[in-house]
């Protein structure tokens, strides 16, 4: 059954911001630990903390995507939707350019990206319906 | 399909704010469902008849398709 109660779950626009900030710092902290942390257990788990803040963007979002109301729902399916059509066509574009001469990039900027793109929108789709 | 949400609202003297604050939805509910951006679920189609006192037939109008 489809919920109406809540209009705009509290915190959504700072939940949303904080968590894609969270992710930068940790993406950022993980990438400076390969050259500025000796080899070991700490540096290990440095490493892993962007797939913690990972987790904590989708929970943000699924938090939100729980407690709107129909039509804020269908538009967070909506980002769901253009962040995979935009990655997919972006990593698909940037493979066939790979082919003649691009520089090889990690895998790790489509993760960038996608989630970068999707917070995004959240926050145009949020802000709007303030 | 058609609905008749703007005319009944401004009947009865409500914003798209006071309407949403009634249904429990947001603005932007309100708003997508009067400009035929969206069509509500049942739940709220609902909501909005029994918020209007009308039928639902009275409120939403379908649209014959096209023949093709």
């Amino acid at each position: 059954m489809t919920s109406h109660r809540d209009s705009l779950p509290p915190y959504s626009v700072t939940g949303i911001a904080t968590a894609q900030w969270a992710y930068w710092c940790s993406l950022a902290m993980a990438a400076l630990s390969i050259t500025y942390i000796p080899e070991g257990s700490i540096r290990t788990v440095v490493l892993l903390t962007p797939a913690l803040t990972g987790l904590y963007c989708v929970f943000v979002a699924r938090t939100i995507y729980k407690m709107c109301d129909e039509y804020i729902r269908r538009r967070v399916v909506q980002c769901v939707v253009n962040t995979a059509l935009i990655v997919s066509a972006g990593s698909l574009a940037y493979f066939l350019l790979e082919q003649i001469g691009y520089p090889r990039l990690s895998l790790l900027w489509v993760n960038l990206s996608g989630w970068s793109v999707f917070n995004v929108q959240m926050l145009y789709v949020l802000f709007r319906s303030r | 399909m058609k609905n008749s949400l703007r005319e009944l609202r401004a009947e009865a003297g409500w914003t798209q704010a006071e309407l949403a604050d009634r249904l429990g939805v947001s603005r932007q509910t309100v708003n997508a469902i009067e400009t035929e951006r969206y069509e509500p679920s049942l739940s709220l189609a609902f909501s909005l008849s029994d918020l209007f006192k009308r039928p639902i037939e009275d409120l939403f109008k379908p649209q014959p398709r096209p023949r093709r």
